[in-house]
C-alpha cells in the first residue's frame, strides 16, 4: 500500500506540468467526493437526487480527468496514436460540459 | 267489556313505550276467520295505539300489496288460515316484491294452518317450514333458546303444538327463537303408533320457532310458528323489530375532507384526510332520530381493488388518517352489517394523485442538499480553473509523444517540469481557492 503511494508520488513528481495539474485536480475531487459521501452516511441521504448529482458529478469528473491523463501521457503514446493531446483535451472539455449540464439538472 | 278495557289500557302503555318511524306506519293485517287462535281486533287496536295506520282484511277480499309497481303498505302481517293459497294478489312473488321495495313482512303459520304460499316464501328466503301437521314438542320443560340479544334477548313459554322451521344456509337468516335441546318435532297425527327417529322433522335447537331476516334493502321479515309469539313481551319485541321501531339505523351522510376542510377535491398521496359517517338510530320512545351509540364499531375500508386500510370509526363517527403512498382511484367503503340492525352501505370514489413535479421542495430549500449543491458547483468551478490553467501550462511536448525512446521522453518531461514551475505553483494554490 505504502509502496504504491510512493510510486504514485514519484510518478507525480516526475510528471510534466499539465499532468501534475491533472493530479492535483483529481486529489481535490477525491476530497470533495469523500466529504459528500461521509456527509451522506452521517446525516442521511434525504435529497437523494441531490446526493447522486453531487457525488456523481465529482466521480464522473474524476473519471474524465483520468481518461485525459492517460491519453496525454507520453508513456501511453503507443496506445493512443490516433488521438492527439489536443483532441484528448477537447474530448475532455466536451464530456465535462455534458456532465455539468446533467449534474445541474439532476441536483434540482 | 273487561277485555276491551284491558286492550285500551295495554294500548295506552304501548303508546308510551314506542313510536314507529314515519316511513313505517301503514300496516295491513290479513287474516282468515278460521284463524281463531288470535284476537285480530285487539292486535289491530294495539298497533293503532302504537301509532300505526292499520287496515284489516280477509284473504277472500284479495288485498293489494302493490299498486302500479308501488308498495301500498309498509308492514304486512299475514295470519294464515285454512286457505291453502292466498289468491292472485298475495302470491309469493308479490310478497318478495313487497320486500324488495323496502316493505316489511311478518308471517304466521301453524301446523293446522299451513298454506303453501308461506312455505314458498320461506323456500325463497332459504329456510324450510315444516309440512302440515308437524308439531313442536318438548316433554321436559318450557325452555326456549333466544339467539338475537339485540332483538329478543330471552324467551320461554309452552309452545307445544307450534310449527317449526329448519334454516338453510342463507347468511342473512337470523334464528330468533329455537326450541330447547330436549325438544323435537314430528307429525303427531300420522305417526302416533310407531314413531321412529327418522320420522322426526328436527331435533333440539334445529327447531326454529321464530325466524328473522333482513334483506340487503333493509326490509325486515319474520316468520313465526305460533300465535303465542305475537303476544306479550316477545310479540311486542317481534313486531317492533319487524316494523322497524327497533334497531333501525340510517346513514344521514358520509363525508370526507382534506386538511383544509375541502371535499370534492383530488387527494394527494400521504395527504391527511378526515372521514365522518353520521349514523342515526330511531328512538321509539322519543320518536326521534338520535346519534347511534355504537354497540359494535363501524368500520371504514379504503380500497382500490384491495383494502388498503381497515379502520374503526371513533365514537364521534369520524376517523382521521393519511392517504396511502399510492395514487389511483380509491373508494371510501362503509359496509356495516350487524345482525339485527339495519345495514349501512356507502361507497365514495375519490382520486388520489401523486405529487406533481413542482409540488416537491427545491433542493436549495433543503439545507442537507447544500452540501451536494456545493459538490456540483465546486467541480464546475474547479473544471473552469483547470481549463484555464491547463491551457496556460506548457504542453506535454510533441517530441515526447513522437519519440519512442523512453529516455528522450523522460528528459523532455524533466525540461518541461522546469519550464512549468510557475504554472505548477499556480495549480497548487487552486484547490485552496475553491474551498474558500
Amino acid at each position: 500500500m505504502i509502496n504504491i503511494l510512493q510510486i504514485v508520488c514519484k510518478d507525480h513528481q516526475n510528471a510534466p506540468a499539465r499532468i501534475k495539474l491533472i493530479d492535483q485536480f483529481m486529489v481535490y475531487l477525491l476530497i470533495c467526493g469523500i466529504a459528500q459521501f461521509a456527509f451522506c452516511i452521517v446525516v442521511g441521504n434525504y435529497p437523494f437526487n441531490a446526493f447522486l448529482a453531487g457525488f456523481g458529478t465529482v466521480v464522473a469528473q474524476f473519471v474524465l480527468l483520468a481518461n485525459l491523463r492517460q491519453q496525454i501521457n507520453p508513456a501511453n503514446a503507443k496506445e493512443f496514436k490516433q488521438i492527439s493531446p489536443t483532441r484528448a483535451f477537447s474530448d475532455f472539455v466536451f464530456g465535462s460540459l455534458v456532465l455539468h449540464f446533467l449534474g445541474y439538472h439532476f441536483v434540482n | 267489556m273487561v277485555s276491551r278495557l284491558l286492550t285500551i289500557l295495554l294500548a295506552l302503555c304501548a303508546s308510551v313505550l314506542a313510536i314507529p318511524p314515519p316511513e313505517s306506519q301503514r300496516v295491513l293485517i290479513v287474516h282468515d276467520e278460521a284463524n281463531s287462535d288470535l284476537d285480530v281486533q285487539s292486535l289491530g287496536a294495539d298497533l293503532v295505539s302504537r301509532g300505526y295506520n292499520v287496515d284489516v282484511a280477509q284473504f277472500t277480499q284479495h288485498p293489494q300489496l302493490l299498486h302500479f309497481g308501488e308498495r301500498v303498505y309498509d308492514n304486512v302481517l299475514i295470519l294464515s288460515g285454512k286457505l291453502k293459497a292466498f289468491g292472485k294478489t298475495l302470491r309469493a312473488a308479490d310478497f318478495l316484491q313487497h320486500m324488495k321495495l323496502g316493505g316489511n313482512l311478518l308471517m304466521l303459520s301453524t301446523p293446522k294452518h299451513n298454506p303453501s304460499t308461506v312455505r314458498e316464501v320461506a323456500d325463497q328466503l332459504g329456510f324450510t317450514v315444516a309440512p302440515k301437521g308437524v308439531e313442536y314438542a318438548n316433554d321436559f320443560n318450557n325452555d326456549l333458546v333466544a339467539h338475537q340479544a339485540y332483538i329478543i334477548p330471552e324467551a320461554s313459554g309452552d309452545l307445544n303444538g307450534a310449527s317449526v322451521a329448519k334454516l338453510g344456509d342463507n347468511e342473512l337468516l337470523l334464528p330468533l327463537i329455537s326450541g330447547a335441546p330436549t325438544s323435537y318435532s314430528f307429525n303427531r297425527m300420522k305417526q302416533a303408533a310407531n314413531t321412529t327417529v327418522s320420522d322426526v322433522f328436527a331435533l333440539g335447537e334445529d327447531n326454529t320457532l321464530a325466524v328473522g331476516l333482513q334483506t340487503l334493502s333493509n326490509s325486515r321479515f319474520a316468520w313465526i310458528g305460533s300465535p303465542e309469539l305475537l303476544k306479550g313481551e316477545i310479540g311486542n319485541k317481534l313486531t317492533s323489530w319487524v316494523f322497524k321501531e327497533m334497531n333501525n339505523l340510517r346513514l344521514v351522510k358520509a363525508t370526507h375532507v382534506n386538511e383544509l376542510g375541502e371535499s370534492d377535491v383530488f387527494y394527494q398521496v400521504n395527504e391527511p384526510v378526515v372521514y365522518c359517517a353520521q349514523v342515526e338510530e330511531w328512538d321509539p320512545k322519543d320518536g326521534k332520530w338520535y346519534a347511534y351509540l355504537y354497540r359494535d364499531e363501524i368500520q371504514l375500508e379504503l380500497r382500490m381493488l384491495d383494502p388498503y386500510y381497515r379502520l374503526n370509526l371513533k365514537r364521534t363517527g369520524c376517523i382521521a388518517f393519511n392517504m396511502p403512498d399510492q395514487y389511483g382511484m380509491f373508494t371510501f367503503h362503509l359496509d356495516y352489517k350487524t345482525p339485527g340492525f339495519s345495514f349501512l352501505k356507502d361507497d365514495q370514489i375519490v382520486t388520489v394523485l401523486q405529487r406533481s413535479n413542482d409540488a416537491w421542495d427545491r433542493s436549495w430549500t433543503i439545507t442537507n442538499s447544500w452540501v451536494y449543491l456545493g459538490g456540483v458547483t465546486t467541480s464546475v468551478m474547479g473544471f473552469m480553473a483547470f481549463v484555464v490553467l491547463y491551457l496556460a501550462a506548457p504542453s506535454v511536448g510533441t517530441d515526447g509523444t513522437e519519440s519512442t525512446d523512453g529516455k528522450v521522453e523522460k528528459a523532455s518531461s524533466q525540461t518541461k517540469k522546469a519550464e512549468s514551475s510557475s504554472a505548477s505553483t499556480g495549480t497548487k494554490s487552486e484547490p485552496k481557492k475553491k474551498k474558500s
